[in-house]
């Protein structure tokens, strides 16, 4: 199929264009105009991609690049603004393009109150146009200039709301941290440039196969780099590679940069789905796929994600146990699953991280929608312990419900049991065999994080559908009859993504599973292979591997049961068993999972004060004393003082004057007489 | 007599009397005579030192005279604006003191 | 006998040059220091005459003695100050110091004259040099009004630029003096502006 290359820039263009239009004229086109726009230059992007997606699988090129025009040209340095769809990026670019554009035509229902409809559609728009650059960049500046305005949008929709002081500190709130990550970043974009002399991602990749390559001649990296010339390359790309992933920490809200996340929810609720769970805080993991073999080469880094992913989604997974917030919980447990994506680029499995992003874009933007509908038939009531019962009242809602957790618990053939399954088998076989033949206690470990995470995330979305539909109602007796199912658009978004959910799993069914219907054994890993990211595990039979992968899947399949039975019953016959647990043994255990492990305190001593004390003192030594004492008010005070002083010589006072007029000819004369004598 | 020399001490002695009167007195109507005066003085000694290098040069002569023209011009103007002040601060004060004017910046 | 008379003219004009400017300085009605000016600047126009310099001299008698000193007889009237309305000639010590420095700059300008090596050389106003036979194809020499086709023709070529910059100056002085002089007629305008907006209402006003 032809597809011209040059349509690649309509891609994030075309949401560009809508983010203009919106921004200019939309207060004044009205409500219909914007959500034409709105809606349709996204869908518009989404059918170009797809279109580009069947000519890049159509054709035996690795992707169509198109370079819109060159951007910086200094010396060596050669930076154009160019786009370039590749496998990775064409999976990222229908994720955001298909997920976006279902999320742009329900808010056109969950926003329609709304008094700054058509500023929260340029901001969305804005949002899109940066994420497609971000995943369609063909080197890591265009990546860089897309991840700064992702992280931009962020901020501006999570304070979207800005008359409630809140809301704008969660903004800063998520910029703030976001900008901590962003310096790793940079070091790291600054390092790859002084090692590959290049920040291209094909040339950096050509870099990359000739370290990895030994035979390789040492002049095909960037020869002009004398400073690096007694540090190891090994050492080099480490730092490298933890740079990159500090940066990646930042975005997609890994430990220690993950608090803002659950504040980010200030948010209005599409924005949640969009932003905060299906796209940009993918972006840390989109990047460390992009440079899947730059990670490669540096496994301490790979050790240090790894440990990261499995912590995270164990701290984030405990948090969520206890909060009652329904959009809380759902973050929480965004922070969780990405915990888990980055675990599986710590083992090695980039496909099966990448595979976690889509899925988890489907059913985390249904559940975050299918929230959003609660939460708009509450009249913006978020928290859980005024809900219940609403089955009843939101039957379809109920339903998405339903679907989401099944997915996120990782039952059976829902889609998150593929991603999931394939990420914890990943642990389990580098825990269990070794990827060398060598079994570490770390990896044990940290795959037993992960399979615990699995339970516990089982147990606190089927503890939140508890709470929110089933059981006796909690509702405000005022509230009751105004609960409702959204309209419009709202519930053909849901049914989507609800479809998505349940048969997104199809796009990389593992080997092991060939047998299922539409799969067959030429359909297995078709997302990984697309990509290239898939590594098959070597060094074993396939009978072994088989055994290993059954019984990962049966302890992963038994713990989600386990969990998702627990929480039935817990939250159902059993709630006076709990109800015993949470006020008497668990009491501590619960009020630290309340208080998120204390992580905000813990910021506020280390961080916060000393840097308020800090700021403290330099506003006091240097704004009040330095600059406004000695030089704005020096200054005032020295012109002042020779105004005193030249006042009182514009006396207005006309003798005056002359008197002075007459001495000052009187010396003249006398200097121009001494200069004549002295010269005659 | 007739000489450049003297023409200059004539000059000088007017130029001085000028200065005494501008610094002197607080008659604004004198104090302006007294500035033509000045300017009368600065006049002949540009017409002399004009007509003492004539004798090399028939222009030198030429710019002198034109230069005491100019003046002549400048002093016509000075008179009608500062006169017309003077007008003015007679009307709204009743008062032609130099040290009144200073009423004028309020 | 020529140069007699020039040498004797000269000096009784100098001197009584010299004694109306003391006059001119120290009369107390302003009447008199104009009138004293008017002597004063008609000796200066003698000594034009002595030096050659006619049109200047004619210049001098019709531009200050009769437009100058006409204007400031006719503001004295006008005023007409005297008695109390007279400004009070303040104490000694003002007088003293604007002598003081008068007198410096006498002695200042009295001893670079008499100090000047190179003055001697012109002291006695040599012989003019030849006035040109004609000056642009014009007979320079037709009459008896000495060079006045030269310094002409050399105002308007070589010095233009200052004529016309003197031009620009008395224009502006005229327009300065109208506007002074214009002022009191405007207030009156202003007031029945002011009277036909407090009678007419502020919405006409804005109409208009």
């Amino acid at each position: 199929m032809d597809f011209n290359p040059s349509l690649l820039a309509l891609i994030p263009i075309l949401p560009l264009i809508g983010f203009v239009l919106n921004g200019c004229f939309g207060n004044r086109m009205g409500r219909q105009f914007v959500s034409i726009v709105g809606c349709a230059l996204p869908i518009t992007s989404f059918v170009i991609a797809f279109r580009a997606f069947q000519a890049l699988r159509g054709s035996e090129s690795e992707a169509i690049r198109h370079t819109l025009f060159e951007w910086i040209h200094v010396g060596s340095f050669q930076v154009d603004m160019a786009f370039t769809f590749d496998g990775l990026s064409a999976v990222m670019c229908l994720v955001v393009t298909g997920i976006g554009s279902l999320i742009h035509l329900y808010s056109t229902g969950y926003m329609r109150g709304d008094k700054s409809y058509a500023r929260f559609f340029a901001y969305l728009n804005l949002f899109t146009a940066f994420m497609l650059m971000l995943v369609l960049g063909d080197n890591l500046l265009v990546l860089f200039v897309g991840w700064e305005g992702v992280g931009l949008c962020s901020y501006l929709l999570i304070g979207f709301w800005h008359e409630d002081a809140a809301n704008c500190d969660a903004g800063r709130k998520a910029f703030i941290f976001n900008r901590v990550g962003d310096l790793g970043f940079l070091i790291g974009v600054f390092l790859i440039f002084t090692l590959f002399g290049s920040v291209n991602f094909a040339e950096i990749l050509v870099g990359v196969e000739s370290i990895s390559d030994v035979t390789a001649p040492a002049s095909s990296l960037n020869s002009a780099m004398p400073m690096w010339g007694t540090v190891a390359i090994g050492t080099l790309i480490t730092a490298i590679t933890l740079c990159l992933f500090v940066g990646a920490t930042g975005k997609s809200a890994q430990i220690p940069l993950f608090p803002w996340l659950p504040d980010a929810m200030a948010g209005p609720t599409p924005v949640s789905a969009l932003i905060h769970a299906a796209t940009m805080v993918t972006s840390g993991v989109y990047l460390c796929c992009r440079l899947m073999p730059l990670f490669s080469l540096s496994p301490q880094t790979l050790g240090v994600i790894a440990a990261i992913g499995a912590c995270t989604a164990l701290l984030a997974a405990l948090i969520a146990l206890s909060q009652t917030d329904i959009k809380k919980v759902l973050a929480y447990s965004t922070v969780s699953q990405l915990g888990y994506m980055f675990f599986a680029i710590g083992m090695g499995a980039y496909s099966a991280a990448l595979f976690h992003v889509v899925t988890h874009a489907f059913f985390k933007a249904l559940l975050f929608l299918g929230s959003g509908s609660v939460i708009h038939a509450m009249h913006h009531e978020q928290d859980m312990r005024k809900m219940g019962g609403l089955r009843r009242q939101l039957p379809f809602t109920h339903l998405i419900f339903i679907i989401g957790t099944l997915a996120i618990a990782g039952v059976p053939f829902f889609s998150g049991f593929f991603s999931k399954d394939e990420i914890l088998f990943s642990g389990f076989f580098a825990a269990f065999h070794g990827h060398d033949g060598h079994v570490h206690f770390q990896d044990q470990l940290f795959w037993g994080m992960a399979t615990l995470t699995a339970g516990l995330t089982a147990f606190y979305m089927l503890r939140m559908v508890a709470l929110t539909f089933w059981g006796k109602s909690n509702v405000d007796d005022k509230l009751v009859d105004h609960v409702h199912e959204p309209g419009g658009w709202m519930p053909f978004s849901l049914a989507v993504l609800a479809v998505l959910s349940v048969f997104g799993g199809i796009l990389n069914v593992p080997e092991l599973l060939h047998w299922l219907p539409f799969v067959g054994e030429e359909r297995t890993f078709l997302l990984g292979n697309f990509t290239g990211l898939h590594h098959a595990h070597t060094g074993i039979d396939l009978d072994a591997l088989h055994k290993l992968e059954w019984t990962s899947l049966i302890i992963s399949v038994g713990v989600g049961a386990t969990g998702l039975a627990a929480a039935w019953y817990l939250y159902g016959p059993g709630r006076a068993l709990l109800d015993g647990f949470v006020n008497g043994a668990g009491k501590k255990l619960v009020r630290i999972s309340e208080n998120k492990f204390y992580i905000d305190e813990v910021y506020q001593i280390l961080i916060v004060t000393p840097f308020q004390f800090a700021s403290y003192v330099m506003f006091i030594l240097i704004d009040r004393f330095l600059i406004d004492g000695v030089m704005v008010g020096g200054s005032a005070l020295v012109v002042r003082s020779f105004g005193e002083f030249f006042r009182r010589m514009q006396s207005g006072f006309v003798p005056a004057y002359l008197l002075t007029f007459g001495c000052g000819a009187l010396v003249l004369l006398f200097i121009m007489m001494s200069l004549l004598n002295g010269a005659g | 007599m007739f000489s450049l020399t003297s023409c200059l001490y004539i000059s000088a002695f007017l130029f001085s009397t000028g200065v005494y009167g501008v610094l002197g007195r607080r008659n604004i109507l004198v104090v302006l005579m007294s500035l033509e005066l000045m300017l009368n003085a600065v006049n002949l000694a540009l017409v002399a030192f004009g007509r003492a290098y004539a004798a090399q040069d028939l222009a030198a002569a030429h710019t002198g005279q034109i230069f005491a023209l100019m003046v002549i011009a400048v002093a016509a103007a000075e008179a009608a604006v500062g006169l017309s002040i003077v007008l003015l601060v007679w009307r709204r004060w009743q008062s032609i003191d130099v040290r009144d004017l200073c009423r004028m910046h309020g | 006998m020529e140069e007699f008379l020039k040498h004797s003219l000269f000096g009784l004009s100098g001197l009584l040059g010299v004694v109306c400017a003391v006059l001119v300085v120290t009369r107390k009605n302003p009447i008199y220091s104009a009138l004293f000016l008017i002597v004063l600047l008609g000796t200066i126009a003698i000594d034009f005459f002595l030096l050659q310099a006619e049109f200047l001299g004619f210049m001098q008698l019709l531009v200050y003695a009769g437009a100058i000193m006409v204007l400031f007889l006719f503001v004295i009237m006008l005023i007409n100050p005297r008695g109390d309305s007279l400004p009070d000639e303040g104490g000694a010590t003002d007088r003293w110091v604007a002598f003081g420095v008068a007198l410096l700059i006498f002695s200042l300008l009295f001893t670079a004259i008499a100090k000047s090596p190179r003055l001697k050389e012109f002291d006695s106003f040599p012989g003019m040099a030849a006035v040109p036979e004609t000056v642009m194809g014009t007979p320079a020499r037709t009459a008896d009004h000495g060079s006045l086709t030269a310094f002409g023709y050399e105002m308007f070529t070589t010095h233009l630029f200052v004529f016309e910059l003197t031009s620009i100056l008395v224009l502006s002085a005229i327009v300065g003096a109208v506007h002074l002089s214009l002022r009191p007629r405007r207030r009156k305008r202003e007031e029945t502006e002011a009277a036909l907006d407090s009678s007419h209402g502020r919405e006409e006003h804005a109409h208009v």
